[in-house]
């Protein structure tokens, strides 16, 4: 196992929207098998990161570079980026009515096939891999045939998010906010669904406010992003840090730092 | 009202040329009709600037073909070779086949070609006129409102056409498709006529499908169908416009209800230069419902109409519409609905929705929803939208591989979905589709 490559590396990142700085300057790097989470305030710009890595357009990037296996992630158009293996764990999945799930899972995977000139997946063997997949992640097969997250509940939103994301099996999993609005018998199901997915080769970055999710999925790393910056890199025991004395104490670490660098 | 244009679009010379060209033998009663309205085109000319219903429109392409009506289309029911040039199978291949059909051929009925179902009388709406016995016939007639153009035009010209009459009780079987299908190498003006009349308890559904080829001389056919729907009867109508790029279509249908009747309409314009489908419907007895659906998709320089006026006349009867429509490029779209509730019409229950997806900053959708209650105790809503692909819809698609076009597609597909999924007959469902699918495919600008 290469565990030294690097599979995302962000340098320097800037980015506004509406001409407002959000990002400033991150710098973070995941390795194959990593799994990491970023913490933070409310407005601090965690899902901005999020979005601004899957393609988002009103994020505007002014500084830096995002590189995924060594290509530049910046000039890809977001079907790219998903199709070579980068996966968004939608805080608000979309509505769209009209559009069956199924429908909409075949075509998404069978993107992804013929980027990587695989044979497209009949209609019969999409069947048979999306019963297997749900029933590990114990939901309903008549998901499928409803219209994508039309009147779904917001566990049941969720659940399809990690339905795609184990179907699609991407290298890269983000999940933003994945566990907000989850009771805690969906949280055990979802993060059971990651962590049966999360093979050794696989990484994974959680946008998260709270400890509860990283109670079920054990990070590698955490990051405490304040303002724009990575303020504070940490083992799994840095949540609990947090958990007990909150981000005030890490805004005045920030401040100093920004002083001094000032100076 | 709006100044007349210095040039009319069509002479007077030019209209009296069309006329003659469109003369037959009427019977008297029929003479007077058909006079009342020849002159009524003669003092207002064209277009009709006067009502607000043709202001959309552009009416120099749409009826130029008028002028080249000198032109003799009777040749084409004796022109064998082209009867037998008709391709059945691709035909067949568009809309499915069918046990019973009617054909129209330009605009004229081809008895050769269709299928009847037996116990059904079908009749060419000329030999019906030329019956003196037949009595309601002559009140139909006169009895319709000659100030639109539409009417006007069709009954000033039309030579040909079918009425059809279910008796009581009657229960057709299976649908009954009506073929509409222009074929012609040169620019010509059709016109046709049709009554449609249902007895007591009787029910059946007509399917009509208008298709013509994409060749490079421009047309017009008006056809006007007058639907007589009594007590408790039921009738089922779907159209396809599946019409290649240079023609132009404009339908008028009457339809007038009596109690307990039904009638459910589904109107589907995916083709065509120009595409106008009129509906005029008098609920006038209780209990008589209406339902009326529609899914319209232009591109390039097209342009689809949908008119509906749905007259509420007594108490106690519903209306349904529901209108989608989605314009490309530089097309033009448009959904006039008016519902009129009359005095006494209590307990009426009228719902009306016209939803719109602009697909370019260079299309124009007009939407005019419109709500007349002169009535207490009723229950009217409506509701009109018109607005962009919805573009978080489209990013989440393409967040998960799916390319731009076929992300726009899927997103046309589900808002189609609506109206098409609630086809009831597999094989209309099946054409609507399909060309739902192709519709904006290998054409993005």
């Amino acid at each position: 196992m290469n565990q030294n490559r690097e599979m995302l590396a962000i340098k320097n990142l800037h980015a506004c929207i509406n001409e407002k700085e959000i990002l400033k300057g991150i710098e973070l790097t995941i390795r194959p098998g990593e799994i990491h989470a970023i913490m933070g305030p409310n407005g601090s710009g965690k899902s901005t990161l999020a979005n601004i890595l899957a393609g988002r357009e009103y994020c505007q990037v002014t500084q830096g570079s995002i590189m995924f296996e060594n290509q530049n992630v910046l000039t890809m158009a977001p079907e790219e980026r998903a199709q070579r293996g980068i996966f968004l764990a939608f805080q608000y999945p979309v509505e769209i009515p009209g559009v069956n799930n199924a429908y909409f899972l075949k075509a998404a995977l069978n993107a992804q096939r013929q980027s990587l000139h695989e044979a497209e997946l009949d209609a019969v063997d999409f069947l048979e891999l999306a019963k297997i997949k749900l029933k590990e992640l114990h939901m309903d097969e008549s998901i499928l045939q409803r219209s994508v997250n039309e009147g779904f509940s917001g566990g049941e939103k969720k659940k399809n998010e990690i339905l795609q994301l184990v179907m699609l099996n991407p290298k890269l999993a983000i999940l933003d906010e994945t566990d907000s609005g989850l009771d805690i018998d969906a949280l055990k199901i979802v993060a059971a669904g990651i962590n049966a997915w999360k093979k050794a080769d696989r990484s994974v970055l959680m946008v998260t406010h709270y400890q509860r999710l990283l109670d079920y999925i054990t990070p590698d790393y955490i990051h405490v992003l304040i303002q724009g910056k990575i303020v504070k890199t940490g083992g799994k025991n840095l949540a609990l840090e947090l958990e007990q004395k909150g981000y005030g104490n890490l805004d005045s670490l920030q401040l100093t730092a920004m002083h001094e660098q000032r100076q | 009202m709006i100044p007349r244009e210095t040039q009319p679009l069509i002479s007077n010379a030019e209209l009296e040329k069309i006329l003659i060209s469109f003369e037959s033998e009427d019977p008297s009663w029929f003479h007077q009709i058909r006079q009342i309205a020849r002159e009524e085109l003669k003092n207002n000319g064209f277009p009709d600037f006067k009502t607000e219903q043709g202001s959309y429109t552009p009416w120099d392409k749409v009826l130029l073909p008028l002028k080249f009506s000198g032109r003799p289309i009777e040749r084409f029911s004796a022109n064998t070779d082209l009867l037998s040039s008709l391709d059945w199978n691709q035909i067949e291949s568009v809309i499915g086949q069918w046990p019973y059909r009617i054909v129209m051929l330009n605009g004229q009925y081809s008895i050769q070609h269709s299928i009847l179902p037996s116990g059904l009388e079908i009749e060419s709406i000329r030999s019906v006129l030329k019956n003196s016995l037949n009595i309601p016939i002559q009140s139909m007639f006169s009895k319709l409102n000659l100030k639109e153009l539409g009417p006007v035009l069709n009954l000033a010209c039309f030579k040909d056409g079918f009425y059809l009459h279910f008796k009581s009780n009657q229960c057709l079987d299976y649908p009954l498709v009506m073929l509409h299908i222009a074929t012609q190498a040169q620019d010509y003006f059709s016109c046709s006529h049709n009554v449609i009349v249902m007895d007591e308890y009787s029910s059946g559904t007509i399917l009509e499908y208008f298709i013509s080829g994409n060749e490079d001389q421009s047309s017009l056919n008006s056809e006007m169908t007058q639907i007589y729907l009594r007590p408790q009867s039921q009738l089922a109508h779907a159209a396809a416009y599946l019409n290649g790029i240079h023609k132009n279509q404009w339908s008028f249908q009457t339809v007038e209800q009596q109690s307990g009747s039904s009638f459910s309409s589904r109107i589907f314009i995916l083709g065509g230069a120009w595409t106008r489908h009129e509906q005029v419907i008098a609920l006038k007895q209780p209990q008589a419902s209406c339902g009326l659906e529609g899914l319209w998709m232009t591109q390039d320089h097209q342009q689809a109409e949908n008119y509906t006026f749905i007259d509420h006349q007594a108490p106690n009867c519903t209306s349904r519409e529901k209108f989608k429509g989605i314009a490309n490029h530089d097309s033009v779209g448009v959904f006039d609905g008016c519902i009129l509730v009359r005095e006494n019409s209590m307990k009426t229950d009228a719902s009306q929705e016209n939803k719109n997806i602009l697909l370019s900053s260079n299309a124009q959708i007009y939407s005019k929803p419109q709500l007349k209650i002169y009535a207490d105790d009723v229950k009217c809503s409506h509701g009109s939208a018109t607005g962009q692909l919805d573009a978080e819809a489209l990013f989440y698609l393409q967040s998960r591989g799916i390319h731009p076009e076929a992300a726009q597609q899927m997103l046309i597909d589900g808002f189609s979905r609506e109206i098409v999924d609630a086809i009831p007959w597999p094989e209309f469902k099946t054409s609507i589709w399909n060309r739902v699918n192709q519709f904006y495919k290998g054409n993005s600008k």
